[in-house]
């Protein structure tokens, strides 16, 4: 059972009558910041390693559910968010085996930039296309390190790597990944500078 | 070996991760990353994915943390009912066995010619008696698994 199975009367009836009261080690209140500040994060990581946005969304909720059962206690922060992004990394790679097991392609993000900005459109079709020939690991690792600017210790952490080889695999994903976008990144940074 | 690492990688990163490059960033940074070949992929790389998360994060309309707050309650709830009625399934289970074993007990002492007619309608007495409990065993099953 999802959590989108949980249907809004029975979401209203227990809010309503305050029933609803599982022993999560997270109140509330923290909850919702904690969410606030990490949702749209977890989403965009989901969305792009999976490449498919309505998985991103089931993959979300789910999440946040197992982040939440897990009951564990966290020394900071970072630690708390470093949590999740490995439920929803081995949710995303479970997805995956799945999707793989039932022969479905990968779709890609086919998220529309607003506007009429029409090379901001090919932009994002170039990364889906050049993320979509790389490994689930690599465009985990690659995102991680350059769109969140993790540390090595938190990718690491997050992938269930150690640190030491993290290294060498990011180099060699990076330099793939650059080998994929080069001719149009180059110029758009040239132009930039 | 190749070189892996440049000193100058995490200060490139930095700068495109938090919206600084090209503009906001020293000029000696930018020459070095132009003539640097791995600070080029790092600029190559963060150049392409930190814009598009910045877009990614704008782009869906998530669930209100309220709403997921309230589902995984909710859930959590669920499980721990289902969790809560399976020793309960199977003392029941258990209970139908013994039910039956003390049956054929009682059946067996109660009646001397037990053996005799076992022998001839035992057959059809264990086909009635397994259709009995059975099923509706079964249906039982498939309704709390339903619920």
């Amino acid at each position: 059972m999802s959590l989108r199975d949980t249907t809004y009367s029975e979401l209203s009836r227990a809010t309503a009558t305050g029933d609803a009261c599982a022993s999560f080690a997270m109140d509330e209140e923290s909850f919702r910041t904690f969410y606030e500040r990490t949702a749209r994060c977890v989403w965009a990581y989901l969305a792009r390693i999976t490449g498919d946005r309505h998985l991103a969304d089931d993959l979300l909720q789910e999440s946040y559910y197992r982040f939440l059962r897990a009951g564990a206690s966290y020394e900071s922060e970072a630690h708390r968010r470093n949590s999740l992004y490995r439920i929803a990394t081995n949710l995303a790679r479970d997805a995956r085996r799945r999707s793989a097991a039932r022969g479905l392609a990968e779709e890609g993000v086919e998220h529309v930039p607003g506007g009429d900005d029409a090379a901001r459109a090919e932009r994002v079709a170039d990364v889906t296309r050049a993320l979509a020939q790389l490994k689930l690991r690599e465009r985990e690792m690659l995102w991680l390190a350059y769109a969140e600017g993790a540390s090595h210790e938190e990718i690491a952490a997050t992938l269930g790597l150690r640190p030491a080889s993290l290294k060498a695999l990011l180099f060699r994903a990076r330099r793939r990944l650059s080998a994929l976008l080069s001719p149009r990144e180059r110029a758009d940074s040239d132009a930039g500078a | 070996m190749p070189e892996r690492e440049c000193h100058f990688e995490s200060e490139v990163l930095a700068a495109v991760v938090e919206g600084r490059w090209p503009r906001a960033v020293e000029p000696s940074l930018r020459e070095h990353a132009a003539a640097c070949p791995l600070c080029s992929e790092v600029l190559t790389v963060a150049s392409a994915l930190a814009p598009d998360r910045q877009e990614l994060k704008a782009a869906p309309s998530l669930p209100a943390a309220g709403t997921v707050w309230w589902r995984a309650q909710i859930r959590a709830r669920r499980e721990a009912a289902a969790a809560a009625a399976r020793p309960l399934l199977v003392a029941q289970a258990a209970g139908f066995v013994v039910a039956l074993a003390i049956l054929g007990m009682v059946g067996k002492s109660l009646l001397p010619s037990f053996t005799l007619l076992a022998g001839e309608y035992g057959g059809w007495f264990f086909a009635a008696a397994a259709a009995v409990l059975v099923i509706p065993a079964a249906i039982l099953l498939a309704l709390r698994r339903s619920e």
